[in-house]
């Protein structure tokens, strides 16, 4: 198949969208970047009365960005947005069953390999990836900010499911697999290199994922 | 080696008349020069310009008003160029929208030539998607209606049989692009009653030549092509390469030109539909029918220079 037929736009249309989305939703950054920080903080101190916060958190963000991102309005530059709605929407639906209303995810530290990689990961979804993105052109405007753009919501997730005291089940993992694996498609082929980090992720947070104890 | 003037390109009586090729383009800027050569649509006899527009990728600009603006300028000075082919689709995202607001902010859309797509599953998908073009565009009638790359086709040519007789549709048409489902096209072209088939055809991808094109002349139907500069692949192949010295016989001064070239002059080309985001381009584009063509021993010795680059 040829990839090229699968984007209908170019990356100056992205980037300007993504700007103009930015700018609808500021200053909503500062506080998914401040729940991002909680998630790190959350994890060093666990707390039995947040348990479920996390789970909460980060299903919200999924819904969000199924919703207001990819339904309202991305869909206008790409049909293909409303297949990425759907999934995103189910994805923080799955997080509202196992985290919120099952209380299995919630946050634990054990200084483990895949602990480590969790903090990793969610560090460069905070910061990395859109330090990454501004190197590599993006521009302060069209800068991704976890929680409210995909790519580094996706990061952040890997870094979520990895530092859950118990193994999550693997149908959370799924989707944010899959996404990692489109969203760095897309990236690269209209010019956005930062994004490869995203299916990296995805390969390396899984095996820690696969490999828990129960 | 010869080329020859756009109006005696008939030596295969392929152009009807001295009128399908030499209308002269409405706007007044355009009196002095030479107006874009136009092509007849074999059902009807109807001449369209040589030279439309494509919109994949560069009329999907969303709402930013400032993109909007620059892609307005670049709809402008396609009608001011004489410009008449307009081709879009439900899959180009913003597209038709775009094309509609810059539509209804240009004064001189005379010469439009209306063409979308269909590209959904069900004749009920179908009917409901043409309807939302026709709002998009701000139009009553689409010249064209094409079903896109053949999804669901006859659903949805059944819906387009009526609609042509409806009058909401004048033409009706099937798309692909570069070796996709030729087999297929090829059997509706001998068996169903279309107008226009659209596919792609550039100095590199031209399989078109074995089978696509040659049933299009013999069975009266138009041709558009889409991809004439391989989706700016061309571009980057041959940029840092010199044109030929001999270039300049058939007018061409640049590597845009001389890749459009090649497409138009096949005899059996109707229009080629290069999509673009900028004026200057389409203004090299648009010259590019407006000027002497290759004839078919200068398109030979084309593609010989191409191939040794
Ligand atoms: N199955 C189908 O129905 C189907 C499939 C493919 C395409 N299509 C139609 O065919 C149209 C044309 O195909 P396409 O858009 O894929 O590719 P194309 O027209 O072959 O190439 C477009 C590219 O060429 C560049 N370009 C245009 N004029 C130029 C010039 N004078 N000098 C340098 N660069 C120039 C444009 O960049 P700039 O913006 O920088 O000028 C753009 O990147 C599409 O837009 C679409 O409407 C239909």
């Amino acid at each position: 198949m040829d990839l090229g037929n699968l984007i209908p736009f170019s990356r100056e249309v992205f980037l300007d969208f993504v700007a103009q989305y930015n700018a609808l939703l500021w200053p909503a950054h500062i506080a998914t970047l401040m729940l991002g920080v909680m998630l790190i903080y959350l994890v060093l101190r666990p707390s039995k009365r947040w348990e479920r916060l996390p789970a909460l958190f980060v299903a919200t963000v999924w819904i969000g960005i199924g919703v207001g991102y990819f339904g309202l309005h991305f869909s206008s530059l790409n049909w293909a947005a409303w297949l990425s709605a759907f999934f995103f929407i189910l994805q923080g639906a799955l997080l509202v069953w196992v985290g919120v209303v099952r209380n299995r995810l919630g946050l634990e530290f054990d200084g483990s390999l895949s602990g480590w990689t969790g903090i990793v990961f969610l560090v460069t979804a905070i910061a990395v990836y859109p330090l990454l993105s501004l190197a590599t052109g993006t521009g302060l405007a069209a800068i991704p900010t976890v929680g409210i753009v995909p790519g580094p919501t996706v990061l952040m997730t890997w870094g979520f499911l990895l530092m859950t005291a118990a193994r999550p089940p693997l149908a959370l993992t799924l989707i944010p697999f899959i996404m990692a694996f489109i969203g760095a498609a897309a990236g690269w082929l209209i010019g956005l290199p930062a994004d490869l980090v995203l299916p990296l992720a995805a390969i390396v947070g899984l095996w820690p994922v696969l490999a828990r104890r129960r | 080696m010869r080329s020859l003037p756009i109006d005696i390109l008939d030596r295969r009586g392929f152009l009807t008349s001295a009128a399908a090729c030499c209308a002269v383009a409405a706007t007044p800027s355009l009196a002095a020069t030479p107006a874009i050569a136009k092509r007849p649509i074999p059902s009807t006899g109807e001449v369209v310009p040589i030279v439309g527009m494509g919109s994949w990728i560069t009329m999907n600009v969303g709402d930013d008003p400032t993109l909007r603006a620059a892609r307005l300028k670049v709809v402008q000075a396609f009608f001011d160029e004489g410009g008449g082919m307009i081709d879009s689709s439900p899959m180009y995202g913003s597209s038709e929208e775009v094309i509609g607001h810059s539509l209804a902010k240009i004064p001189n859309t005379k010469q439009l030539f209306a063409a979308t797509k269909v590209w959904t599953l069900s004749q009920w998908m179908g009917v409901r998607q043409m309807n939302n073009s026709f709002d998009l565009w701000r139009v009553k009638r689409f010249d064209l209606m094409q079903i896109h790359n053949l999804v669901d086709w006859e659903a949805h040519l059944e819906t387009l049989l009526e609609w042509k007789q409806e009058g909401r549709v004048r033409y009706i048409g099937v798309t692909t692009s570069h070796g996709r489902r030729h087999d297929d096209l090829a059997e509706i072209m001998k068996t169903r009653p279309i107008d226009f088939v659209q596919f792609t055809y550039n100095m590199i991808d031209r399989e078109a030549e074995d089978v696509l094109l040659p049933l299009a002349k013999e069975r009266g139907i138009a041709v558009i092509i889409n991809r004439p500069f391989q989706r700016g692949g061309l571009f980057d192949e041959f940029k840092n390469k010199p044109l030929p010295n001999w270039a300049s016989a058939i007018d061409c001064q640049s590597w845009a030109q001389f890749f459009l070239k090649f497409v138009i002059s096949h005899p059996a080309v109707t229009c080629a539909i290069p999509a673009t985001t900028r004026v200057d381009h389409l203004r090299e584009n648009m010259a590019a029918g407006r000027s002497k063509l290759p004839d078919s021993d200068m398109r030979a010795r084309m593609l010989r220079y191409i191939d040794a680059l």
